[in-house]
């Protein structure tokens, strides 16, 4: 365990550790509060590209034996929620300048890398909480409605919970196999011993928690609300895929059996059931897309019903997939003066006709969340599905399936208001932002990479 | 092949034109319009030098690109012109430019994204019948769904919200199904065969258990019904056809509906022999059953557009009826009648939307006496309204008449045997003709014969451009009624290979080039 | 056979000739003399009214009340239409779970946990 090697290891995290001491720093040196923008976005930038480069180069290493290691499987899902953080740092830029917005978001950040890495259960508890703490502030940091404070009051008491599920299942199951390591999750899974099962089954609840999985998920649609627009942002895409990264990281390769794959199945399906149809009548837009990424967090945990190999591509091509739809719609949103106002799907009415490129950006966004052909959305629902039906659970995938038609309205719904309501009288634009055209841009690209050619990111999964 | 890049092009030609008309500046109205026409008019002539270097003596696939897309699944882009899909690629095509042109003075609002949607959807429709891989087919197939919901939803009638919505939520349901047994199927087919493969020719010879046979057609066979549209899966297509700017209307009626059949006849019965042969006795009563019930409501309704909406209903009865007869007349008449619905029913709403934009009604008791009013008008309405009946020398007789002929060729020797159902079903087929002189006769009567009734003063009469987009038409379907001979040689061979793999149920492998 | 063809042709034309050959007075005055048989006649048998009553009427009200109206309107329609708004209160069912009541909320989750435990316990 040479420095050499854990610099080059960690060099996605140090460079995000850098950014951040070099944000301390700046404004501890000049004295008061100042635009960390650029550092931040450099530093991101920088995180990004290294942690493509390891992955290119293949460079595989365990700077901390036991407890942290690198690997091609772990720099791709680095690089990638690294780079989606880009949009929404892009778009956070006129909601938040100060450097504490930067700070927080990128040591979330650097939890998710730590989780993704992670080989023992105290680095993955270390990740997760560095990922979570953070965001209790960010949702409150806006401080643009008074609901704020409620929603990152519960999204705290909630998470809390989860990190007690969490600790209590690794405890049970430190104290079934005598050791720490991840592994002890996946020979758990096959274990009759009541102990070990106990402790498997309360990490799985805490990850699900974590993502907003039923009936785990009552602080997601209150929460999302509550925060701004580029932390909604952040929470539901990010902090999901590190949850579920982190329950890919557990559950490796292993073949699951009963009963915990009824945990597996049923609990998923209800969310895509729950959430598609609660999303219906949702007048909110981030309501909406909370609901909608309850039932998203369903499907990805049905990726672990099919076969081990399968999975590692199924939830990374899923989450780039969603991560960067999503991004989209959130950095197309239009603007307006009044925060609340801003949010509601009324204000969206007629937008093709004020402004026709962020319209069809969100339309093609809503879309591919709905899962329709030929956006990326599709393939990725596809990957999971067809892994499922491969494993043999025919009934499952079919439910699954027709749990995601039922989302097909909502989605169809904000596009409706888009193209085809005509635009309210009372409605107040903000103008529109040039940082914000730049992260749609940024999202817009892979997108269509995506859909044109899924191939070439499937074959290095 | 210099003629498969050609295919490319036609398939793609549409989506290069999407991007310039994104790059023309608002406001630019007539360039994007008269691009929208030159797009479609080069679509055509490049359609039309395939046409006639399709090879009717060559079975299987010609024109093919068949390229690896996502390898690791083991998806090709693999498209190509057979027997098959050369007429309805023809059709689409043709229908192409005359919806362009008849859009012309319909549209005044957000015409940039009109035409737009009209060229996407002419690429999805277009690559949905040169799909030769299963995947590529469902992205094709679904990829239609988007630009009809806006179509509608947005330069539709009054109740366009509630009529798109229930096209879109209806046709996504049977395609979610759709997509659970196309992915249960490839997944059969590997964990029997090993061979991983999504494309046609590898699936037709997947040798199912009759059982399991039997849900994925149920599955497939659902997702086509709602297209077709078949009785009881039909009540989207009277509000979508109503709510439906013109144009929707007609690429709905021409092409879009022919994909349900399509999908039968390509995927669904040579994908399940078995199965169809032994769901034959229902699909043929469900056929029967569109024929009569479709063409029974087409009487009783007073909205023109839901009397050629209820009529498409009982055309397309017709098709069914001619592919599940297995026999050879039959199959052909079925795809004379897919072509041949197409222009008619395209003609009819493309005179309907003339003349609802001089009246502004589409109540048929507003309407009387236009032979006066408009002689070249009325010229033009009953030729079509004649084609819909199918009469002689129209291509309406060639389909109908031969799709009779292959149900009754079926029936008798069943019927022979002892099994009468089949005769009894052709025998009230039969009277769907009948049924469908009344009413389009009665449809005619009422509007262009009798009292003049006080109509949006002054009317003019048919203008060059609508009059050339009628004669194409017109003489597109007394071509194809005259000499059906011509289109029929080149779906022979394709026929016969449809008829063999459904009869014997032998997987089939020579489409591979 | 042919003969008797023809012969009707001709006794055709001579019964027209003696009706009508002079004016219509003769075939009013016929029409007078026999006035059931010339209503039989000039309706044309009444055929077209009997097809009318026979088969006409009752298609039309078949095709309308039942085809229709109990049909498409009442049972497929009304099954679809029955379906969505089954959805749409549904989903207001399900989004009045969130409260807003934290306590409510961990509760939830607590069940989630106990219940999680307990399908384990029993089928593990």
């Amino acid at each position: 365990m040479s420095w050499h090697d854990v610099l080059i290891a960690m060099l996605p995290e140090n460079l995000l550790l850098a950014a951040i001491l070099l944000l301390l720093a700046v404004e501890i040196v000049s004295g008061r509060s100042r635009d960390g923008f650029a550092i931040a976005f450099a530093g991101a930038a920088a995180a990004a590209a290294a942690a493509c480069a390891l992955y290119v180069h293949g460079y595989a290493g365990e700077p901390f034996p036991g407890h942290f290691s690198v690997g091609p499987t772990a720099f791709l899902p680095k690089a990638a929620i690294i780079a989606l953080t880009l949009p929404v740092l892009l778009v956070s830029r006129d909601d938040f300048a100060e450097s504490r917005f930067y700070v927080l978001l990128l040591s979330s950040l650097y939890g998710a890398c730590l989780l993704i890495s992670s080989d023992s259960f105290l680095t993955l508890f270390l990740g997760l909480e560095l990922m979570s703490l953070p965001v209790y502030v960010l949702v409150l940091l806006a401080f643009l409605r008074p609901e704020s404070t409620e929603a990152a009051l519960k999204y705290l008491v909630l998470g809390g919970a989860a990190t007690a599920t969490f600790l209590m299942g690794a405890s049970l199951l430190y104290g079934a196999s005598g050791s720490l390591a991840v592994t002890a999750f996946s020979s758990a899974l096959g274990s009759a011993q009541p102990l070990a099962v106990a402790g498997a089954v309360l990490v799985v609840v805490a990850m699900m928690l974590k993502a907003a999985v039923v009936p785990f998920h009552a602080w997601a649609p209150d929460a999302y609300q509550g925060a701004s627009v580029p932390v909604t942002a952040y929470m539901a895409t990010i902090i999901k895929a590190g949850a579920l990264l982190a329950a890919l990281r557990l559950f490796g390769t292993t073949p699951v059996v009963r009963p915990m794959t009824d945990l597996l199945a049923i609990l998923p399906l209800a969310s895509m059931v729950w959430g598609n149809i609660a999303a219906i009548r949702q007048s909110s837009f981030r309501r909406m897309i909370a609901y909608s990424s309850i039932a998203h967090a369903g499907y990805l945990f049905y990726a672990f019903l099919g076969e081990g190999p399968g999975r590692y591509a199924a939830v990374v091509f899923y989450l780039i997939a969603y991560g960067v739809m999503n991004l989209l719609a959130f950095a197309a949103l239009p603007r307006s003066i009044d925060d609340a106002r801003h949010d509601e799907l009324d204000a969206l009415k007629g937008l093709f006709h004020r402004q026709p490129f962020a319209a069809l950006m969100i339309a093609a966004a809503m879309l591919s969340l709905a899962g329709l052909p030929p956006l990326p959305g599709f393939i990725a629902k596809f990957l999971i599905f067809r892994n499922v039906l491969a494993a043999g659970y025919t009934s499952y995938a079919v439910l699954g399936l027709v749990a995601s038609y039922l989302g097909i309205y909502f989605y169809l719904r904000v596009i409706q208001y888009m193209f085809m309501s005509a635009e309210e009288p009372s409605a107040v634009h903000g103008r529109p932002r040039r940082l914000a055209f730049l992260a749609s841009l940024l999202c817009l690209v892979p997108a269509i990479l995506l859909s044109v050619f899924p191939g070439w990111l499937l074959d290095r999964l | 092949m210099a003629d498969a890049t050609l295919l490319n092009l036609v398939l793609w030609l549409p989506v290069i034109g999407i991007a310039v008309i994104a790059a023309t500046p608002r406001g630019a109205d007539s360039w994007v319009r008269s691009l929208s026409l030159a797009v479609m008019l080069l679509q055509l002539a490049l359609t039309a030098i395939l046409y006639v270097h399709f090879d009717p003596a060559r079975a299987g696939l010609q024109f093919v690109t068949s390229r690896p897309w996502i390898a690791a699944w083991g998806i090709d882009y693999r498209i190509g012109l057979d027997g098959i899909n050369v007429l309805l690629v023809a059709l689409t095509a043709f229908l192409g430019p005359l919806v362009v042109a008849g859009a012309f003075s319909a549209i005044q609002k957000d015409v940039k994204l009109f035409y737009a949607m009209v060229l996407f959807i002419q690429f999805a429709m277009l690559g949905t019948f040169l799909a030769q891989d299963l995947f590529l087919f469902y992205v094709f197939w679904e990829a239609m769904l988007i630009p009809m919901f806006l179509i509608i939803g947005i330069w539709g009638g009054e109740r366009r919200i509630y009529a798109t919505l229930k096209f879109v939520l209806y046709t996504a349901f049977g395609s979610i199904l759709m997509l659970a047994a196309v992915i249960y199927l490839v997944y059969s087919l590997n964990a029997t065969t090993g061979i991983k493969s999504f494309a046609f020719a590898d699936l037709y010879g997947s040798h199912l258990p009759l059982h399991t046979q039997m849900w994925l057609l149920a599955a497939f066979g659902l997702s086509f019904a709602i297209k077709v549209p078949m009785v009881p899966l039909h009540t989207w297509l009277p509000d979508a056809h109503v709510e439906a700017p013109t144009t929707g209307s007609v690429i709905l009626a021409g092409v879009l509906l022919k994909m349900g059949t399509y999908g039968f006849m390509k995927l669904g019965f040579p994908l399940f022999p078995e199965a169809t042969r032994a769901f034959t006795p229902a699909l043929m009563t469900l056929a029967v059953i569109s024929i009569v019930y479709g063409a029974c409501l087409a009487l009783v309704q007073t909205d023109i557009k839901k009397i050629i909406a209820y009529s498409s209903i009982s055309h397309l009865g017709y098709v069914m009826l001619g592919l599940v007869s297995l026999d050879l007349v039959g199959i052909q008449g079925a795809l004379l009648q897919m072509v041949s619905h197409g222009l008619v029913a395209g003609g009819l709403f493309l005179m309907i939307g003339m003349i609802y934009e001089r009246c502004h009604t589409r109540d048929i008791a507003a309407y009387g006496g236009l032979a006066k009013l408009l002689p070249v008008y009325s010229v033009f309405f009953s030729i079509l309204t004649l084609a819909s009946i199918g009469l002689p020398t129209t291509s309406g007789f060639a389909g109908e008449f031969m799709a009779l002929l292959g149900a009754f060729n079926a029936a008798w020797p069943q019927h022979v045997a002892g099994y009468d159902l089949p005769l009894v079903l052709a025998v009230i087929a039969v009277s769907g003709v009948v049924l469908g002189a009344l009413y389009m006769l009665w449809l005619a009567q009422r509007m262009l014969f009798g009292p003049v009734k006080a109509l949006h003063q002054p009317l003019r009469d048919l203008d060059a451009r609508e009059r050339a987009i009628l004669i194409a038409i017109v003489a597109a379907i007394f071509a194809i009624g005259l000499y059906p001979q011509e289109p029929l040689r080149k779906t022979e061979l394709a026929a016969r290979e449809y008829q063999q793999i459904v009869m014997s149920g032998r997987g089939h492998h020579g489409s591979l080039p | 056979m042919r003969r008797h063809i023809v012969g009707f042709d001709i006794a055709g034309l001579a019964g027209a000739m003696f009706v009508y050959g002079k004016g219509l007075a003769r075939g009013e005055a016929l029409a007078a003399r026999f006035p059931r048989l010339h209503r039989l006649l000039s309706g044309k048998y009444f055929v077209d009214e009997l097809y009318e009553s026979l088969l006409g009427r009752p298609l039309h009200w078949v095709s309308e009340r039942i085809f229709l109206g109990v049909g498409d309107r009442f049972l497929i329609d009304g099954s679809l239409n029955g379906m969505a708004s089954l959805a749409q209160r549904a989903a207001g069912r399900l989004s009045r779970v969130e409260t807003g009541s934290l306590q409510f909320y961990v509760l939830l989750a607590v069940a989630g946990v106990v219940g999680c435990l307990a399908w384990m316990w029993r089928n593990g």
